[in-house]
């Protein structure tokens, strides 16, 4: 199924995800970062947005070239390393703009109570 | 002047971006668009060459922040960036943050990502309560 053919407010996942020490390592090594787990219980801003876009990307096909345009991220409490978090992120708009595609995300990390600990919006280019 | 008051510069972090790093970052996002991996596919978009994930780029900040604020950072905040710039393998870039405001135990923070040859590639701002 193509992203750019779906629906506002069409879920794209909702579903748990597993925020694996193993995968944070790999992510921090690209990242050259020293923040690990000698210093901190807790996964760094960007990494649980980041699975679950990977997640996202996999499960729709983008065209080959989709542009990152903006990103905002919001988040109340910490997400702690190697923990299982719910995920649920939705078409926020679609809309053609001087004949380029522009679609937003909208992205919810809850916990097993349902509490929101993370909320982001990105705004993608597609070619 | 302590990092919670207003004109506070955070230090500032430089990496050149490498292929394998951009590679690494792939495999362990999950986002594999060619365009950051593929030098073929590359060839034939706007940008000629691959360059690196916005989100990895904008991870940057999230720990120059990190390294500042500590857990406080982790805690409660936000962060709102415009990716202005593509970056290519073996660009080098530089971290910027300031302090903005201080009030109320909230601090806003401009923040930017800037290439060597003083492209902006990111621009935005991020929030804390503390």
């Amino acid at each position: 199924m193509k992203l750019s053919e779906l629906d506002i407010n069409m879920p794209l996942i909702d579903t748990n995800i597993m925020l694996s020490r193993d995968i944070l390592a790999q992510y921090m090594g690209s990242i050259n970062s020293s923040s690990n787990s000698d210093i901190t219980i807790y996964n760094p801003i960007f990494f649980p947005t980041a699975i679950i876009f990977g997640e996202i990307f996999n499960k729709y096909s983008l065209p080959d070239g989709t542009i990152h345009l903006s990103q905002k991220i919001s988040f109340s409490k910490p997400i702690k390393q190697n923990s299982i978090v719910h995920a649920f992120a939705k078409i926020n708009k679609n809309t053609i703009k001087a004949g380029k595609r522009l679609i937003s995300i909208k992205i919810e990390i809850t916990n097993n109570k349902k509490t929101i600990l993370h909320e982001s919006m990105c705004n993608l280019l597609i070619s | 002047m302590n990092k919670y008051q207003k004109g506070y510069k955070l230090k500032s972090q430089a990496m050149t971006i490498t292929q394998d790093k951009v590679i690494n970052y792939a495999y362990s996002s999950g986002d594999k668009n060619p365009i950051h991996i593929n030098s073929e596919f590359a060839k034939k978009t706007l940008f000629k060459k691959t360059i690196a994930h916005g989100m990895m780029i904008g991870a940057f900040l999230g720990e120059m922040l990190f390294n500042e604020y500590g857990d406080t950072w982790l805690t409660s905040g936000s962060i709102d960036i415009k990716f202005k710039s593509p970056i290519y393998m073996d660009e080098t870039i530089e971290t910027y943050g300031e302090v903005v405001n201080s009030e109320n135990n909230i601090i806003k923070l401009n923040v930017s990502i800037t290439k060597n040859d003083g492209t902006e590639a990111i621009k935005g701002y991020a929030r804390i309560k503390f």
